[in-house]
């Protein structure tokens, strides 16, 4: 028999930023697999118990686990003494026995045995009742979880993210008699704060889910794990924010009906407060409000920061996604007795806050944003890597480098990328992004214009820190994409250099962000941004070198460090973008030259395009072929000088000499058509080689005893192998999956 | 029927008084030296440590020289009052309490929009840090509400419970105010009555006319004197010259007279005496 499993923590507000980590969304990080129901999931199969689907809630103040299925009896298995040891010469079972059996409340005669790899022992196997092992495992339940900061409370030791105050805990009908710190677990759940808060009984799991609905309490829902399955490699197909996008839904109708829109773009502002609204409230409801016209006049970005951090209220835009409409949309707790009061003390504080940022713009705005620059000596960038005010000549340096790399002219002017790196940064000692953080740049960009700076500078310095997250947008200038790139450059090679490279799941200077971002720019729009022409690594040793003697680790290390760390981003990205698509063929196309994330992921594209189709996917795997018996035989020797060039005097096989004269045919052919990225042809050129290959393989042994020959028939196979790998793509490993 | 008139600034006060000393605090009175909130209170800072029982409350005028608007913002002030309350160790209905306090003072719950929104609070001069929440109520951020987990860097063994009123706010709340001079104070008499002139005369010299060579001369012998008086065993007049200390960083800080280098060496030397004195208090008790 089963039963459904309900565990309701009742909690004091919990933090809105915790509640994703609560219900398992994150996917990287210190608190990947740190939620309720993964944690739920670690304690029960510790403990053997048997389930169909474990599945967490939360609002904040309260997380829920919905065990389904859980069947009522716990199988246990427990090992005992060898054999030898347990019973003597006659069989009758020994003291050692009669110890093990009392220990598990079993009779001698109910042990049985079992063959281990060392030796049979006895073992003793019961039922336990679930009700039983429930009763330890809730609190361990509630102990695995992982929260950015726990809290003391009381004097019963007990840590979690804010005070817990009840413990809801039913299987069925029945109470499970078990503690957290001081709270003991009841049958009972309170409601809203805006109900009164006493407590209210749940007579059964299938009730709790009503009485949440009737009292409009909105549990956003968490991850469903299935046994079997490995939680975390389903986990995100299954990830489904109803609460998130049903909130996010009535925003947009709320926008529309103002003829705006709620965002210009999918921004990781908007993102964060989206979900700090859901996390908020137990029922979300939105409001719209105003605010006075004239305020306008400050830079959009500061008003809808104003408004997002201090108030959590979301800003709507005009349908041309640039000015701001002088509205906002509030999402208050439940439905308030007097709605219309709440909005105008909302718009009451708006005012004080705008006034504020004005305020802030005036101040800033009385000299001109170079006369920040020189402040900037005082601002430590990080303690072993000097000041900000030290990043301009670097910042310069590789803004040179990267211009070296584009297609656009020379004549655009080292002196519009010099005016970007000394003035980038100077926004950081204004009182405005003393506020709002987040706001950094963007308020340079506009402090920029005002100071008379060009449009070129202004815009760059504007966009210089996006893309700031996986789904942020990119700049929208060449100049803000080359900008944001050497920005983020320099600080890979400064961190890397003095071994402050992300270890494990600790990131605190948000590098692998940094470097997700510099892939994006170089690989997303690199038509758009001219940097078609750039070579990475060129970009990196440029970076370590302007660095000095500041570095404390070998430049090669941390060139070798860092191309690694942006190649498992570009696969990282490149598996977002083509989520269907194998990673033998992510890996495929990184061959020709290690280091060249661009040129990779044009290749990339080009060869997911040819597998669309099922005619050229055949002239890929044609050519697949060629490359897999080549490479196996390039890799089987690989601890054998293969040197020199091919000497074809040595050739003794008829098949051998034939496929020599069609490779003299082919590969001049082939070079041309590589050469001019004619990449489909060439793959079919390649793939004629085919059946003369095969033909070879029957009648040639490769690796014979015979020194001479066998290393000039490696070249040979080599120079087919790398014809295409060291220009295109490996395709030696893809057959088998495709 | 009409509904009973607001609050005035007085009322509001002494109901809280009477609230807090019906539950069973000491109600203390303000200190009468500048510091930048009720943490500061001697009847905050070291009754928090320790394992004895402790309930208080009381009024603390703050001072935060860079929050100065010349009067010309409707919620920011240099000079201000908070109402403070400690509970020690914290009760279990603690939030209820609070919110029972609120509706004393004619706060209608049920038609307002109150939420605890998380605040990780944290004082690096004190070594104080604990977890919490604002309160907001119609997104105006009324009320402190923390969990004290460590005071004087030291870790406490019984945690208060801090509950920090904004006064100002509160009676702006109540009264429909649009401006934090326009309360009333009592039946004749605005707030503004009372502090405008004060608060635009305190920001022309917090930002204009304080002369940073004084203040950094005020700063440095503050210090010295409170290491001294540590070692003498001198136990509040040591607490009382890091309060001057601290004011006079403010006063640094309002000048933009601190560079960014400099701020962390010195909250860190302040930070450095308020643990000796939590440790000095420690020995005592």
């Amino acid at each position: 028999m089963s039963r459904n499993f309900l565990l309701e923590v009742g909690c004091e507000e919990l933090p809105s930023e915790d509640l994703p980590g609560v219900l398992d969304w994150e996917r990287e990080g210190p608190r990947a697999a740190g939620g309720l129901a993964s944690s739920a999931v670690s304690v029960l199969s510790d403990k053997n118990a048997v389930w169909k689907s474990v599945q967490s809630f939360a609002t904040p103040r309260r997380l829920v686990l919905l065990i389904r299925g859980l069947e009522e009896k716990v199988c246990r298995e427990e090992k005992g003494p060898p054999v030898s040891v347990a019973y003597d010469a006659q069989g009758r079972p020994t003291r050692a026995a009669e110890a093990f059996a009392r220990r598990h409340g079993l009779p001698v005669s109910r042990l049985t045995r079992k063959q281990t790899p060392k030796a049979e022992v006895v073992v003793a196997r019961y039922s336990l009742a679930v009700t039983e092992v429930l009763a330890q495992a809730v609190p361990q339940m509630i102990e695995g979880m992982v929260f950015p900061k726990t809290m003391r409370w009381d004097d019963s030791g007990a840590r979690f993210a804010r005070p817990v105050r009840w413990l809801l805990c039913l299987f069925g009908k029945k109470v499970i008699a078990c503690s957290f710190g001081r709270v003991k677990a009841g049958n009972k759940t309170c409601l809203t704060r805006r109900a009164e808060d006493k407590p209210v009984p749940v007579t059964s799991v299938d009730r709790y889910f009503g009485l949440m609905k009737k009292e409009r309490i909105q549990l956003e829902q968490g991850i469903r794990i299935t046994p079997g399955k490995e939680p975390f490699t389903h986990l995100f197909k299954e990830q489904v924010p109803l609460k998130k996008e049903r909130l996010q839904k009535a925003l947009e109708a709320k926008a529309k009906a103002l003829s705006g829109r709620l965002y210009p773009a999918a921004s990781a502002e908007f993102e964060w407060l989206l979900s700090t609204a859901t996390f908020l409230a137990e029922d979300p409801v939105v409001r719209e409000g105003s605010f006075e016209a004239k305020y306008l006049a400050l830079p959009p970005e500061v008003l809808a920061a104003s408004m997002a951090k201090h108030l959590k209220l979301f800003s709507v835009y005009a349908a041309d996604g640039k000015r701001l409409l002088p509205k906002f949309l509030a999402v208050l707790e439940g439905r308030p007795g007097k709605p219309a009061t709440v909005t105008a003390n909302l718009e009451r504080i708006i005012e004080a806050r705008f006034s504020d940022a004005s305020f802030f713009y005036e101040e800033d705005t009385r000299q001109p944003l170079e006369a920040k620059v020189e402040q900037l000596r005082g601002v430590v960038f990080h303690e072993k890597l000097g000041t900000v005010y030290e990043r301009i000549p670097r910042i310069e340096k590789l803004l040179a480098v990267i211009l070296e790399g584009s297609s656009l002219s020379r004549g655009l002017g080292v002196p519009l990328l010099a005016r970007m790196a000394r003035l980038c940064k100077a926004d950081l000692v204004t009182q405005m992004v003393r506020e709002f953080p987040s706001l950094q740049g963007v308020v340079g960009g506009y402090y920029a214009k005002q100071s008379g700076e060009s449009e070129w500078v202004s815009r760059a310095i504007g966009e210089h820190y996006r893309p700031k997250s996986f789904s942020d947008p990119l700049p929208g200038t060449p100049l803000g994409s080359w900008l944001s790139l050497a920005d983020r450059l320099d600080a890979l090679t400064g961190y890397f250099g003095v071994g402050l490279k992300p270890t494990g799941s600790a990131d605190p200077y948000a590098l692998r962000r940094a470097a997700l971002g510099a892939v994006r720019i170089l690989t997303d729009e690199r038509e758009a941004f001219s940097l078609t022409g750039l070579s990475v690594d060129s970009l990196i040793r440029a970076g370590i070198e302007s660095w000095g003697s500041r570095l404390t680790l070998p430049a090669q290390v941390v060139q070798e460090e860092l191309q690694a760390f942006l190649k498992e981003r570009w696969l990282w990205l490149a598996g977002q973008a083509h989520p269907g698509a194998g990673g033998q063929w992510l890996d495929a196309v990184w061959s020709p030259n290690p280091g060249d994330l661009i040129g990779a992921w044009r290749r990339l594209e080009m060869l997911l395009g040819f597998l669309k189709n099922p005619k050229s996917r055949e002239t890929v795997l044609r050519a697949a072929k060629v490359a897999e018996r080549s490479g196996r035989m390039v890799r089987a020797a690989s601890g054998e000088e293969v040197r020199g060039s091919v000497d074809a005097s040595l050739f003794q096989e008829p098949v051998e000499k034939e496929l020599w004269r069609q490779w003299q045919e082919l590969s001049p052919v082939l070079s041309g058509q590589l050469a001019r990225s004619e990449y489909l042809a060439a793959l079919a050129s390649y793939g004629r080689l085919r059946e003369p290959l095969h033909a070879y393989f029957e009648k040639v042994f490769v690796m014979g005893s015979d020194q001479a020959q066998r290393i000039n028939r490696l070249l040979f196979l080599k120079e087919i192998h790398t014809a295409m790998a060291g220009h295109f793509a490996d395709l030696s490993e893809v057959a088998q999956d495709a | 029927m009409t509904p009973p008139p607001a609050l005035t600034f007085q009322e509001l006060i002494l109901r809280l008084e009477r609230f807090w000393a019906d539950q069973g605090c000491l109600i203390g009175q303000p200190y009468d030296m500048e510091m930048g909130a009720g943490t500061f209170h001697p009847l905050t800072f070291f009754k928090a440590l320790g394992t004895s029982p402790w309930k208080t409350a009381f009024v603390q005028p703050c001072r935060r020289p860079t929050d100065g608007r010349y009067a010309a913002n409707p919620l920011r002030a240099s000079r201000y009052y908070q109402y403070q309350v400690i509970l020690k160790p914290s009760p279990e209905d603690v939030q209820s309490l609070y919110l029972k306090s609120l509706k004393g003072l004619g706060v209608d719950l049920a038609a307002h929009d109150l939420r605890f929104v998380q605040d990780d609070w944290e004082s690096p001069t004190l070594g104080a840090w604990g977890l919490g929440w604002e309160v907001w109520l119609d997104g105006l951020e009324v009320t402190q509400f923390t969990y004290f987990q460590q005071v004087g860097g030291v870790d406490l063994p019984v945690v208060s419970a801090e509950i920090t009123y904004g006064l100002e706010r509160i009676a702006m709340f109540l009264q429909g105010k649009l401006d934090l001079y326009a309360i009333a104070w009592n039946g004749d008499l605005t707030y503004g009555d009372l502090h405008r002139q004060d608060e635009v005369e305190l920001c022309r010299y917090n930002f204009e006319a304080s002369d940073p060579v004084v203040l950094r001369r005020d700063f440095e012998e503050s210090f010295g004197q409170a290491k001294k008086l540590l070692e003498q065993e001198l136990l509040l007049p040591a607490y009382e010259k890091l309060l001057m200390a601290s004011h006079a960083f403010n006063g640094l800080d309002a000048r933009g007279a601190v560079s960014v280098n400099e701020r962390p060496t010195l909250i860190a030397g302040i930070r450095n005496l308020a643990k000796r004195c939590a440790q000095a208090y420690l020995k005592r008790e």
